[in-house]
């Protein structure tokens, strides 16, 4: 699948919705490889770097944040109708992710602003393929910038990235780090997407899951393993379901 | 009558979505209302029922850019709440993290957003094409301070070695002294963009307000202290409710506030006004040889104000590790035992005061939580400072006029994802009959 014309510098657009924009600010730690971006890449369209933002035809779309209003739903309904590759940028695009935590909470409104005002009816927080095809998932709350580069050049030799597609446990075993249940920590790397590198196992701190459920993950063995390292049920279940509500992105609803 | 209408889709080079409206009548205004639109996120209510542990990896999400400060504010109000001691290098850690946090920050404001405005340019893809070397300064001094954060807290974005009681890990000896050299060169590299900044000829404007910052103990902080006013009293952050009223606006999905029912600015304008005496001997020279007269009542200075503190916080950051050169940092147990309590903590974001606020059940789950953000104690600062600057340049062309709004609302370096929440600028002028 050829997803870019090669014929003229792809036409790029950055998008934002429901998030933290944590992941843009991934974006400008790629430091000098910002410049060959900046020369191969027409940048259409990003709010938080240009004066002028054209909602035109894009080759590549590259949409942060979750589906969390009426306006979102319809915005990501029109970038993917001008864009011909879609990448869901970042776990809440992906997954929902920290945001999607008010789908469980009730009266919400009234707790944050004190009484109950008018505003549009709130509806759930949704990952992007909730509501249009997306081409390519890249998670991780934050994303990791180099796999933004890799994709972006796999795109632009005309190649179809592929998503990973194995635990962060991978990543730890590559990097020779210790696993972190051997020095008694609970971690979610053995359920949760790898392809980070492992930079919190890496600090002696558990992988928290930012990069969403892992399809074919044994979820009875970790949850076994959590409760032998010390930690309650409600504990556990709170961990499961922080940063991916929905076990497997792409399933949802096609275009 | 005739109207007229002009209006700016978005305000952009900003964090976040947020919208103007201003209508004129002749040369009086009506209204200067600031909007932010980002969607509403309802942290305080998500992180309900979470245990303690989980609440500072959730909170830090509110933002992508002060996650750093975020994660440890909600640490330290956690610990408050708790009774938690923690060791002296835990509090150096956690300013250290702050420091290198702040920079990145600034950094990222100053060359990415404001900076085009000043040299002319639309936007920094323009600059970089036109100006490289000044991309290049601007680059090494994300890279260094990004990096700085990556090794002290694990990740550059929502660092993952802070908790409650400590950090998971410390740095290592080696650590130790390669941060010393890159602040170093960050010192060097910042003493060039305050420089920079120096040259700027911002638009012109004096508007005197209140300014509250962090203060104590004869330091520039950051991390600790009472919450201290230019003009009045200060308060303790336990007492912020009986000082700083939260108003819900219907128009908006922030929380805005006043300060004993005025408008009130924070950030590095009002950190330099409460505290420039203790700013190290390097900043405090630039800022003699800028001229500038502090107080300084100029909204616009608060860019020039953060180029002074990337300067100060490498000085700090410097010190800081250099106590720590010989022997290095010791890895600590952390024991926590989770209690009933009520907690409150105060910190400097890059943008200002950010406050946090809790309740733990016995089993230290939260029951409560409030948290105040710099943004949403601007917002009316920069309504206050629109109704004073637009009467002065309404005969301008009304592309100037968006411009110099547009630089107003950016010198603030607003974070509207932080407030809950881009700019439509919709300015109506009501001529008169």
């Amino acid at each position: 699948m050829v997803a870019v014309e090669k014929k003229s510098k792809p036409r790029v657009g950055f998008f934002g919705m429901t998030s933290c924009k944590g992941c843009y600010f991934q974006f400008l730690l790629l430091g000098k490889k910002l410049i060959d971006i900046f020369d191969s890449l027409e940048i259409e369209h990003f709010w938080m770097l240009k004066e002028d933002n054209e909602l035109g035809e894009f080759d590549i779309a590259i949409m942060d944040g979750a589906v969390s209003n009426k306006d979102n739903a319809e915005f990501v309904r029109k970038v993917r109708e001008k864009s011909r590759y879609l990448i869901a940028y970042g776990t809440c695009a992906c997954f929902g992710g920290i945001p999607a935590l008010r789908n469980d909470v009730s009266g919400f409104h009234e707790k944050v602003y004190g009484k109950p005002i008018k505003l549009k009816p709130l509806q759930n927080v949704d990952p992007l393929d909730m509501h249009v095809k997306v081409d390519y998932h890249m998670v991780g709350c934050p994303v990791n910038e180099q796999e933004l580069l890799n994709v972006l050049r796999d795109l632009l030799l005309g190649k179809r990235p592929g998503e990973p597609d194995y635990p962060v446990c991978v990543d730890c075993k590559k990097a020779g780090i210790r696993c972190l249940f051997k020095d008694g920590i609970p971690c979610m790397g053995p359920v949760t997407i790898g392809g980070c590198g492992a930079p919190c196992p890496a600090s002696r701190s558990p992988c928290d899951g930012c990069r969403g459920k892992l399809p074919d993950a044994n979820w009875g063995s970790e949850y076994d393993l959590m409760l032998e390292h010390g930690l309650t049920k409600d504990h556990i279940i709170q961990k499961f379901a922080k940063y991916a509500r929905i076990a497997k992105p792409g399933r949802v609803k096609g275009k | 009558m005739s109207r007229k209408t002009y209006s700016l889709d978005e305000l952009t080079k900003v964090e976040g979505h947020a919208k103007l409206h201003v209508e004129l009548d002749g040369k009086t205004v009506k209204r200067a209302e600031l909007s932010v639109f980002e969607p509403s996120r309802y942290f305080e209510a998500l992180v309900i029922g979470k245990s303690y542990q989980e609440v500072p990896s959730i909170s830090q999400r509110i933002c992508g850019i002060c996650s750093v400060v975020h994660t440890v504010t909600s640490i330290k109000a956690i610990e408050n709440a708790m009774g938690v001691k923690i060791s002296k290098q835990t509090a150096d850690l956690r300013r250290l993290l702050l420091c290198s946090s702040t920079i990145h920050s600034h950094t990222a404001h100053l060359f990415f957003f404001a900076a085009p405005d000043y040299l002319g340019f639309d936007d920094v893809i323009e600059l970089a094409r036109k100006k490289r070397e000044y991309l290049d300064l601007a680059i090494e001094l994300q890279r260094l301070s990004s990096g700085i954060v990556k090794t002290i807290g694990g990740r550059s974005l929502h660092p993952v070695t802070p908790c409650v009681g400590g950090f998971h890990s410390v740095p290592k000896k080696a650590d130790i002294s390669n941060m010393i050299r890159d602040f170093e060169r960050i010192k060097d590299l910042s003493v060039k963009a305050a420089k920079m900044f120096m040259s700027f000829r911002p638009p012109k404007l004096e508007n005197r307000t209140e300014y509250l910052g962090l203060a104590g103990k004869g330091e520039y902080p950051l991390y600790d202290g009472e919450i201290s006013a230019l003009a009045s009293d200060g308060f303790r952050p336990e007492d912020y409710m009986k000082n700083i009223e939260e108003e819900v606006i219907f128009r908006s999905s922030a929380k805005y506030t006043k300060f004993r029912g005025k408008p009130y600015m924070v950030g590095a304008l009002s950190r330099l006004n409460n505290n420039h005496e203790y700013m190290s001997s390097t900043a405090k020279g630039l800022l003699k040889r800028s001229g500038l007269h502090v107080p300084c009542y100029s909204p616009f200075m608060n860019n020039f104000a953060q180029s002074l503190e990337l300067v100060h916080f490498s000085d700090v950051a410097l010190d800081l590790l250099r106590r720590y050169e010989e022997n290095g940092m010791k890895e600590e147990r952390i024991d926590i035992k989770p209690r009933k309590g009520e907690g409150f903590a105060a910190c400097e974001a890059p943008r200002g005061i950010l406050i946090h606020h809790y309740r733990f059940d016995s089993n230290g789950k939260a029951a409560f939580a409030n948290i105040i953000t710099p943004t949403c104690q601007n917002v009316r600062n920069m309504e206050y400072d629109m109704q004073k600057l637009i009467p002065a340049i309404v005969n301008k062309p009304d592309s100037k006029v968006k411009r110099i709004l547009e630089m107003l609302i950016r010198a603030y370096d607003p974070c509207f994802s932080c407030s809950t929440h881009f700019l439509d600028l919709d300015i109506r002028k009501l001529k008169k009959h």
